[in-house]
């Protein structure tokens, strides 16, 4: 019997999760738990801190995807950027049977682990496949694009791809309200992400910076949205089922509407 | 300040939008148009909502018509000739800009473009090309583009517009040849198939007869435009239903369900041999990189401007799945406007009756039922109660219960409760251990249903006596019989009449009881009376 909790802190980040799955996985029986280091420590924790490294997290990434390929890598992944609490604790104890088994084994639904890491990891694939559709630029009047996204998981990481592919000649950036990070793109050199981002703006309001004809189209957007509407079929319940009304602040079409029946 | 061509814009939008809303197409799947160096945009193959109307249909498209102009007079069509609606255009140019405006801030994954017809059919279909091709070419746009086919449209054309758009479709619009005739005189079935054997070629698919059972389902994948002619004359619909006649001369995909009037059904000939759409798609090759119609064509035809059967509409759209290829057959419910009297006068659009059509169509698609499975012959329309998938389980009792730990992923698809994806859950979950109640539920699976239908076998332990046959481990003491009396009275939906007369029985207790002094029941009178008298 081990009564003491052994656990391994890291700093929140991506990489340094990788590090401490790295630690988690190299330790002896009784496995440590992967923590954040936010996390308070208990009475009977024992924790160890582990410290950034860049080379050794991308080490560990490369042998894991070595022996698991991208899909098995795209869900842990998502598991840890899904906002469920432990989440990142269950990825690290997948990775433990990834490293044997290889991809396989997050096919074993019936270890309650593999069931976890996977509904968070669909939690946050499916927030990130939302997003595609309601991420709204607006166009600044220096000739760039910004979008602001307050979402429940930490899906920059997981939409930056679409869009840069999509818009690669635009100059863009996705904010996230919640966490203040932001994806950048710049046309011909790529995406960033910043952890940190903040517009020029001193009364807090966008409305200064943008451009000359967005008002215009997001009214034509508007109109556009409140005519396709049947109004014979009107069904606000199913509006709301289909686009809940927490997404709804951001997105340019439903402004000023409360989605009262 | 608004400018005059800013407010013009507006009110145009403003009517082609309206007259386009009709159509029920606003898919954006299929296509993973690559993104070129310096363009604009991409495909997403699985498609992407990017919002949702107050009639909770989704938005994923812009989807207006270049014109509502029109020369045909359809009756159910709110553009049509005799209908008194203001009538607008678009500029080309103007679409365009108001295109490229939405994509780039992501309102809109694409466009959705048709038109009422002007001129003759072939110039409409010109006119819209051309926004097309400017869109592709000049503007370098790789979004997904929806074009509609004007039936009667020549082949060139036709062929032409796959080149530039991801889906073209063409509406098939009622469910047989008469109604046709009836309700939209100006088309006819002729022109309406010759576009969509014209689209079937053009996306890779030889249109075909289906009357026999069908061995070769793989199609060569073509990377080079089609062949413009060739043998596309209309095919003579040389089958006939038995016992009645066909309803759609021309379609080369004629089963029995197909046939009007519905009493035509024949239950001692059923076609088992024929394959389920689901089998038929599933050796398909289908390139959703490719140049020309990436994401194939589909159809739409309304429901309840004429009087054929959920039967017939269903055998229709499975020929079309079989016979074109077609990738989605949308039903449209009758939205009842004016008073044209080739059209019945409906208190409202019959949306039930779409969702359940619905329903029966993925069934087709994800569940390889057949159009003959989910009807019988007593009963040419769908359970209004009881949705497809548990109307037919509760016919075929026999088949019941399953073995999760053993069926196989079709058979697993068959039961209440499971879907694509709990299905593929099962089958994952169960090459490591095997399953229980408690780890179905885990999965996602809808125990409240699926518990009637499945048996899980638990495994004899020593000294333990097996369930006696019949019961149903997954909720002991609860028997399959029973359970499917449980499931037929949580669905039915009590008479709203025996609901009220309830109501009313309570309310009358109700007032009985507070007439005889409040909350005095029987009992506390007694006891009362007894003290009394002691």
């Amino acid at each position: 019997m081990h009564d003491t909790d052994y656990t391994v802190a890291y700093d929140g980040s991506f990489p340094g999760f990788l590090c401490a799955c790295a630690e988690a996985l190299n330790a002896r029986e009784p496995v440590p738990r992967v923590v954040k280091a936010t996390i308070p420590e208990t009475l009977f924790e024992e924790r160890c801190m582990v410290k950034r490294d860049d080379d050794r997290a991308a080490a560990l990434w490369a042998r894991l995807s070595n022996r698991a390929g991208p899909d098995a890598m795209r869900t842990l992944l998502e598991a840890f950027l899904s906002d469920v609490p432990e989440a990142d604790t269950t990825a690290a104890r997948a990775m433990r049977r990834v490293r044997v088994e290889g991809a396989f084994a997050l096919r074993d639904l019936s270890d309650p682990v593999m069931l976890t890491l996977e509904k968070a990891a669909r939690r946050a694939g499916m927030e990130a496949h939302m997003y595609c559709g309601l991420v709204r630029f607006s166009e600044l009047s220096d000739g760039s694009w910004y979008a602001p996204v307050e979402p429940a998981c930490d899906i920059l990481l997981l939409i930056a791809d679409h869009f840069s592919a999509r818009f690669s000649t635009m100059r863009f950036a996705i904010h996230d309200l919640g966490r203040g990070s932001a994806v950048l793109h710049e046309p011909g050199s790529g995406w960033s992400i910043v952890a940190a981002f903040g517009l020029d703006i001193s009364d807090g309001k966008i409305d200064g910076l943008l451009s000359d004809r967005e008002r215009d189209i997001r009214r034509h957007w508007q109109l556009y949205f409140d005519t396709i509407a049947i109004e014979p079929r009107r069904n606000p319940t199913l509006q709301s089922s289909m686009l809940p009304k927490h997404f709804w602040n951001l997105i340019t079409e439903m402004e000023g509407k409360t989605g009262s029946t | 300040m608004r400018s005059g061509a800013d407010v013009e814009t507006i009110h145009k939008l403003e009517i082609l939008s309206d007259a386009a809303k009709y159509d029920a197409s606003c898919s954006s799947s299929g296509s993973a148009r690559p993104a070129v160096p310096g363009g604009l945009g991409n495909g997403a193959v699985g498609g992407i909502c990017h919002t949702w109307a107050a009639d909770g249909r989704c938005v994923s498209l812009l989807k207006v018509l270049l014109s509502n102009a029109c020369l045909y007079d359809c009756a159910y069509c709110v553009n049509r000739r005799s209908n008194d609606v203001p009538r607008a255009g678009f500029e080309p140019e103007e679409l365009v800009r108001l295109v490229i405006d939405f994509y780039k801030r992501n309102y809109i994954e694409g466009l959705f473009l048709s038109s009422g017809v002007t001129g003759c059919p072939d110039t409409t279909m010109e006119r819209m090309i051309g926004v097309a091709k400017t869109l592709r070419t000049r503007e370098r746009w790789n979004g997904y583009l929806h074009l509609k086919a004007i039936p009667g449209a020549s082949p060139e054309l036709v062929t032409e517009a796959a080149r530039w758009a991801d889906r073209v479709s063409v509406n098939i619009e009622l469910p047989s040849a008469a109604s046709l005739a009836r309700v939209a005189p100006d088309k006819s079935p002729a022109a309406i198939f010759s576009v969509m054997r014209t689209l079937s070629r053009a996306s890779g698919f030889e249109p075909r007869r289906l009357l026999s059972a069908q061995t070769d389902t793989t199609q060569n994948p073509r990377h080079s435009l089609p062949q413009i002619g060739g043998p596309t004359v209309p095919v003579p619909a040389t089958s006939l239903a038995p016992g009645g006649a066909s309803a759609w001369p021309g379609l080369p995909a004629v089963s029995f369900q197909a046939a009007e009037p519905a009493p035509a059904y024949n239950a001692t000939t059923p076609p088992l041999d024929r394959q389920s759409v689901h089998e038929a798609r599933k050796g398909r090759y289908r390139n959703p990189e490719s140049a020309v119609l990436p994401a194939g064509q589909t159809t739409q035809l309304v429901v309840g401007a004429s009087p054929e059967s959920d039967a017939a509409i269903l055998g229709l759209a499975e020929n079309l799945y079989l016979a074109y290829d077609v990738r989605r057959v949308y039903y449209s419910a009758f939205v009842p406007a004016g008073t044209d009297p080739r059209v019945p006068a409906l208190p409202g659009p019959p949306l039930l009756r779409e969702h359940r059509l619905y329903q029966a169509d993925w069934l087709f698609r994800f569940y390889g039922f057949r159009a003959d499975e989910i009807l019988s012959p007593d009963r040419p329309n769908l359970d209004v109660d009881l949705d497809p998938k548990c109307a037919w389980a509760l016919r075929n009792l026999d088949r019941f219960p399953v073995d999760v730990n053993k069926a196989e992923y079709l058979e697993l698809l068959r039961v209440p409760g499971i879907g694509p994806r709990s299905a593929v859950r099962i089958v994952k979950a169960r090459q490591r251990s095997r399953l229980t109640p408690e780890s179905l539920k885990s999965l996602g699976i809808v125990m409240k249903r699926a518990a009637f239908f499945i048996n899980l076998r638990p495994r004899c332990i020593a000294g333990q006596r097996p369930p006696p046959a019949g019961t149903n481990p997954a909720r002991p003491g609860l028997c399959l019989k029973h359970g499917m009396i449980n499931i037929l009275q949580m669905k039915r939906i009590r008479p709203q009449r025996q609901r009220d007369t309830e109501k009313m029985r309570k309310q009358k207790r109700k007032e009985k009881e507070s007439d005889h002094g409040g909350t005095e029941t029987r009992s506390s009178r007694e006891r009362k009376r007894k003290r009394e008298r002691e």
